[in-house]
């Protein structure tokens, strides 16, 4: 059986003008990168690899300057809740409630307040803050505010979440407590994801499929199906073949541009 | 009233007792005429007069109302028209880079004029007066209110303007749901700002001549003998100038109940 394609990059360039001036800066070259149906898929790279920027073309926030990108087999033209989008910084507005901010985008979908109610207090239950509906997102702790940033995107259910390297601004216990919230909603919903970061062990607990991307200008330079069943404790990172996978990843990003799929 | 007064904070009550008590004893000993420092006391009944008349036969007797009125009217008027423009203005430059480059420099060219600058061309073009003193009032309240409006406007982070695209907030929604209320304390601190300039050129307005006003009782009643005015006319700005700020954030906590904008009184 074929999966179905959710997002499709081909041939993606992308390069931003110096603030200076006319020496432009390739950030990425030619990405070609798949995501399929209920698959979640990691971008690993250094950071300042262009990873964001491929991210942010996913969402609609910029454009390509060459290549395409399509979404359910059409060309994306700009922002959509269908490609909801988890930032590395939470970006809760805060002068909204957790309620009030998970409400949001129901709201703009005109969705009937008695749904909404019923819908906000399940999801802030999926994300464990039950009895914080009403704070504000200061009064709360990073990594409870990434949980607002995740129901809220969730809530809408949208056909692909787009995460930005969303836990990298949390201390590590932290950030293994959130993998598994991930996981385990990733377990119930099973959404589509493509999921940035510099974590290698974030990318092989998280990932079906990870790619692993250069430095400047932004290159994929490996592709590599993450051979470990779920559900995946955190033990995981213990197992010899986990370990090897790691290192194999962080040597290749080490001594790049030399890895098997190099473009250079 | 009982746990209103429990509230207070009685850290905030020493200074103006102690200086209110200073002033007192040095009128009590009368070392100093009281047509250079009246006392609290005389001051008291004078205030009293002022505001129902009956004890005292001055020109002033029970007066307070209509020059207050009359004062708070051309505040109201010159604040709003600033109100409006210095947020019409901001919003403008502020989210539009073409209206940026357009005005910006312009405006702050203009503001480069001290406010008092204008006070003889402004009774040049209408008259001594109403007219000239709602437009200095205006045109003083104009800048802290819009330039503050500007940067509010202009400096409302990127990721949330994008958050809202992405949780489908279309070109109106994205205004009234983000980068208005993203924009909002910055815009109250503009707005707090005109309001204090306002009663500032209130003062200067009225000064130049009009037949009403808590500013022409101040410089009418040092020709009248009548100095005790002055001060009572001085603490009745004051009191109104805190009494509309703080109404200005109520109005505005009311508008955004969120807990950012919230400022203390």
């Amino acid at each position: 059986m074929m999966a179905q394609q959710a997002l499709i990059a081909d041939g993606v360039h992308k390069s931003f003008s110096a603030p200076s001036g006319k020496n432009s800066l390739a950030v990425l070259e030619d990405i070609s990168v798949n995501v399929n149906q209920g698959e979640i898929v990691a971008l690993v790279g250094p950071s300042g690899c262009g990873k964001s920027t491929l991210l942010n073309i996913a969402a609609g926030f910029e454009k390509p300057d060459m290549g395409q990108v399509l979404f359910m087999g059409k060309a994306i033209t700009g922002p959509s809740p269908e490609r909801a989008v988890v930032f590395q910084s939470a970006s809760l507005f805060p002068w909204l409630t957790v309620k009030e901010n998970i409400a949001f985008g129901l709201e703009k979908a005109k969705v009937k307040q008695k749904i909404i109610d019923e819908k906000c207090s399940e999801f802030i239950q999926l994300v464990g803050l039950t009895g914080f509906e009403n704070y504000y997102p200061n009064q709360l702790s990073g990594g409870m505010q990434q949980r607002v940033a995740l129901a809220r995107v969730l809530v809408l259910e949208p056909k692909m979440l787009l995460m930005d390297e969303p836990f990298a601004a949390l201390d590590a216990q932290t950030r293994l407590a959130m993998q598994q919230v991930l996981l385990s909603i990733s377990m119930a919903i099973k959404p589509t994801i493509l999921f940035i970061t510099h974590d290698v062990e974030e990318a092989l607990i998280l990932a079906d499929k990870v790619y692993v991307m250069s430095k400047l200008p932004g290159t994929i330079i490996r592709e590599l199906e993450v051979p470990f069943d779920r559900p995946r404790p955190i033990s995981i990172i213990g197992d010899p073949h986990f370990s090897k996978l790691k290192s194999e990843i962080l040597e290749q990003l080490f001594y790049e541009p030399c890895g098997s799929y190099s473009t250079c | 009233m009982k746990t209103a007064l429990k509230k207070t904070d009685l850290l905030v009550l020493a200074l103006p007792v102690s200086l209110l008590a200073i002033w007192y004893l040095i009128a009590e000993t009368g070392k100093v005429p009281s047509y250079l420092l009246p006392s609290p006391k005389e001051l008291v009944q004078v205030l009293m007069d002022f505001a129902w008349g009956g004890t005292r036969l001055t020109p002033y007797s029970g007066t307070l109302v209509e020059h207050t009125v009359a004062s708070i009217m051309r505040v109201l008027v010159g604040f709003s028209l600033a109100a409006v423009l210095g947020l019409v203005f901001g919003l403008l430059t502020g989210r539009i880079s073409v209206m940026r480059r357009l005005l910006d420099p312009t405006i702050h060219l203009v503001r480069a004029v001290p406010g008092i600058g204008w006070l003889p061309l402004a009774m040049v073009w209408f008259g001594v007066g109403e007219k000239t003193t709602v437009f200095l009032i205006a045109l003083a309240a104009f800048f802290p209110v819009y330039i503050n409006a500007a940067h509010g406007f202009a400096n409302v982070p990127l990721h949330l303007i994008r958050a809202g695209q992405m949780l489908g907030a279309d070109k109106h929604t994205l205004f009234t749901s983000v980068i208005l209320p993203a924009a909002f304390p910055s815009i109250i601190v503009g707005l707090r700002l005109g309001l204090g300039v306002s009663w500032g050129y209130l003062v200067l307005g009225e000064l130049t001549g009009v037949a009403k006003g808590l500013g022409a009782v101040m410089m009418d009643s040092r020709l009248l003998g009548q100095t005790e005015m002055i001060p009572i006319a001085m603490i009745s700005i004051g009191l109104l100038g805190k009494l509309t700020d703080m109404l200005l954030i109520k109005i505005c906590n009311r508008v955004y109940p969120g807990n950012v904008g919230k400022v203390a009184g």
